[in-house]
């Protein structure tokens, strides 16, 4: 071989390692990552094989595809994915170009000719929950933010962030929009919290039903992003404080907790990164300790404040009967038709001298009601107070000597035990219909107590009495759940909750 | 041997390459001028984009003359004593390769820049009337009709424009680089051509063209 020819071979193979080279040299070795879960301790499955506990250092190779899957799982959490897209590293795609793609023929398969995204990555878990928690109505009406205009929030690849209208972070002067990130975070949690706005009737009657409102308020926040505005990464510190009002009394905190939670952003955009923030950190609320128990006993509170003051009535005495056979026809002489301007109802006496309960959503918002009674008179009747929350009403009519029913044991029932159900159902002239069915269960919804029977509880029926098979009165029929395929599934307040909650004391 | 080295070099690129698009080009508007002369030529080419910035493709080049001129006749010089005239015929065949890297990198469309190697083989016929008007001399053993066969390797840089290739695209593009071999190619032929008809050394190429990609 001639020094001439050693020279041209000399020179291929030196270009043929640069070349093969080039990617390695441009890229600088991003193809690894750190990837970590808050908490630690997660094990990761990449592309559903298991890679590894976190935290841990993660190699890309392109067998892993264009689109890589992490799984992360952890005792007690809810399992996170994450899907991470590498990309080649555009200066090496220059240089592969420039080279009449040569670089790229010799390394496409290297993973150095690719780059992730980012080179720390902390995934946020989240724990499981729990079925059988109770779950509470949660309106949200706005959040308060302590942060100023003009002060410094964070940094962005390393220049500060300052709130102001080219910020990122602008969103931190737009309440509507923390507030729908807050109910994002706490959507599919016990707190089913949702955007409400006071001063709308709406607004007003869900802040009531709820009894409880929460109103955090932004304390700080401490971002440090790297990255590009279109896919940030990194750390953001938010200080909370979740503060819960009274909607009873307006101005009242019932109780507040403070919180400090570490948002790690995962490659969105800058401007939603404040409120993927304020969804993580709701997101944490519902585990923080003892929550739940306060919200029980300020919900109860709540719920107690709505059933007005103590009305005082005699002990009825009870319609007497010879026979099991007889009871049905002399109970119905105390169930009467409840009748207003836009439709009619039920109702029962629980008094001589004529105090009548029914339903909330029978009488509506009108003072005096006319009652029909079994004998065939008509009586007017003065609407005494009614509770939204349990969807009951006290009425009193002038008279004496009425037919009344005896109050019976709702808690002492057992599942199985017949239940008959007398009131109106469909048209004012079907009065005192009777029906039978049998007590299904003893129900919790939305922290009420229920009565659920498979009686036929039909449109008008609603504030009549549900009767057990000694004659006394158990619980007032108050809704039915209807639908395709659905029968039987009947609704009643159980009568000890009835006089709880209307505030009637029976005196001997 | 030059073109079964281009040929597996594209079967290597199409091998490796899998998620991306392609497409066929086409044109008469491609303009590269290899000696002084009418520099229009027929392109036909295929385009490939292996990765979302960068492109390739490779084109076969023919020299064309729209205006059905066989040949060009030159202007009258001096060699060896007698006046020269002659007719040149061109034939010009080559491939190329291009490689592009998209500046703007939405979805390989936009303004790039890239590079171009590949080869032209030339032939040229050179038909020599020679004129001696102070002596009687006998026509020269050189002035007689050739066809020299020449291979040049045009290397470059390119820029321009060009649309996704998403069914039809265009491309409008200019490029500059050098002939490599034009030197020694120029030594074989016949001595007598102007200026204008020897090989150059620096050439430049611009072109529109239409496409369809898939």
């Amino acid at each position: 071989m001639t020094a001439t020819k050693r020279l041209h071979l000399f020179s291929a193979l030196a270009c043929l390692g640069l070349f093969a080279s080039c990617a390695s040299i441009l890229n600088g070795g991003k193809q690894t990552m750190t990837l970590d879960s808050q908490p630690s301790g997660s094990t990761v499955y990449v592309n559903g094989t298991e890679y590894g506990t976190t935290p841990l250092n993660y190699s890309y190779t392109p067998v892993d595809g264009d689109e890589v899957l992490f799984e992360l799982r952890n005792q007690g959490y809810q399992s996170a994915s994450v899907t991470m897209r590498p990309k080649r590293n555009g200066a090496v795609l220059f240089a592969d170009a420039m080279l009449l793609h040569i670089p790229y023929l010799v390394d496409r398969n290297s993973p150095a000719l690719y780059s992730l995204p980012t080179k720390q990555y902390t995934v946020n878990m989240y724990r499981e929950q729990t079925a059988e928690m109770v779950r509470y109505m949660l309106p949200i009406t706005g959040v308060e933010s302590a942060i100023l205009r003009g002060s410094k929030v964070g940094t962005f690849q390393g220049a500060p962030i300052k709130l102001d209208k080219e910020s990122p972070f602008r969103e931190l002067e737009q309440p509507d929009m923390l507030a729908s990130a807050v109910a994002t975070g706490l959507r599919g949690s016990w707190l089913e919290a949702r955007v409400t706005r006071m001063g709308t009737s709406k607004g007003d009657e869900s802040v009531q039903k709820a009894k409880i409102h929460l109103k955090p308020k932004l304390r700080s926040l401490r971002a440090t992003l790297t990255g590009e505005r279109s896919h940030c990464y990194g750390p953001v510190e938010v200080e909370l404080e979740w503060r819960f009002y009274s909607s009873l009394r307006m101005d009242s905190v019932l109780f507040s907790i403070p919180q400090t939670t570490t948002y790690h952003a995962s490659g969105e955009r800058a401007s939603d990164v404040i409120g993927s923030a304020m969804a993580h950190s709701a997101r944490l609320l519902p585990e923080e300790s003892g929550l739940a128990e306060r919200m029980s006993e300020h919900y109860g509170s709540g719920l107690a404040l709505s059933k007005g003051g103590e009305v005082s009535m005699a002990k009825p005495t009870p319609i007497p009967f010879a026979s099991r056979k007889e009871m049905i026809s002399a109970l119905v002489k105390a169930v009467v038709t409840v009748q207003t301007e836009k439709g009619h109802g039920s109702g029962f006496i629980v008094s001589n001298d004529g105090y009548i309960i029914s339903n909330e959503h029978v009488v509506g918002k009108e003072a005096v009601v006319r009652i029909k009674m079994q004998q065939g008179f008509t009586l007017d009747a003065q609407v005494l107070k009614t509770n939204k929350d349990f969807d009951l009403a006290l009425l009193k009519v002038q008279a004496t000597d009425l037919p009344a029913l005896a109050i019976g044991d709702d808690k002492g029932l057992l599942l199985g035990e017949e239940i008959f159900a007398i009131g109106t159902p469909l048209d004012a002239n079907l009065g005192q219909s009777v029906s039978r069915g049998i007590l299904s269960g003893h129900r919790e919804l939305d922290g009420r107590s229920y009565l659920q029977t498979d009686v036929s509880i039909n449109p008008g029926n609603s504030g009549g009495p549900l009767i057990d098979e000694n004659g006394k009165v158990v619980g007032v029929a108050t809704m039915k759940i209807s639908g395709e395929g659905l029968e039987g599934l009947g609704f009643g307040v159980p009568i000890s909750v009835a006089l709880q909650m209307l505030n009637i004391v029976f005196t001997p | 041997m030059k073109i079964r080295t281009a040929f597996v070099l594209l079967v290597c690129l199409i091998s490796n390459a899998v998620h991306a698009q392609w497409g066929v080009r086409a044109t008469t508007l491609h303009f590269e001028q290899q000696t002084g002369r009418s520099g229009l030529n027929w392109l036909l080419g295929l385009d490939h984009d292996p990765t979302d910035r960068t492109s390739i493709g490779l084109d076969f080049i023919s020299h064309i003359n729209l205006f059905g001129e066989t040949a060009d006749r030159s202007e009258p010089t001096e060699y060896g004593g007698y006046e020269v005239l002659y007719n040149v015929a061109r034939s010009v065949k080559g491939l190329q390769f291009r490689s592009t890297y998209f500046l703007s990198g939405h979805g390989n469309a936009g303004f790039y820049m890239g590079t171009y190697a590949g080869f032209r083989s030339i032939a040229l016929q050179v038909d020599p009337n020679v004129y001696n008007t102070s002596t009687v001399a006998p026509v020269p053993n050189w002035a007689r009709r050739t066809t020299t066969s020449s291979m040049v390797f045009p290397v470059g840089l390119r820029w321009g424009l060009r649309s996704e290739m998403d069914e039809w695209y265009q491309d409008i593009y200019f490029a500059m680089g050098v002939q490599l071999g034009s030197g020694s190619a120029n030594a074989t032929l016949p001595p007598f051509l102007i200026a204008k008809d020897e090989l150059k050394a620096f050439s430049i190429q611009v072109g529109y063209v239409l496409g369809f990609g898939w």
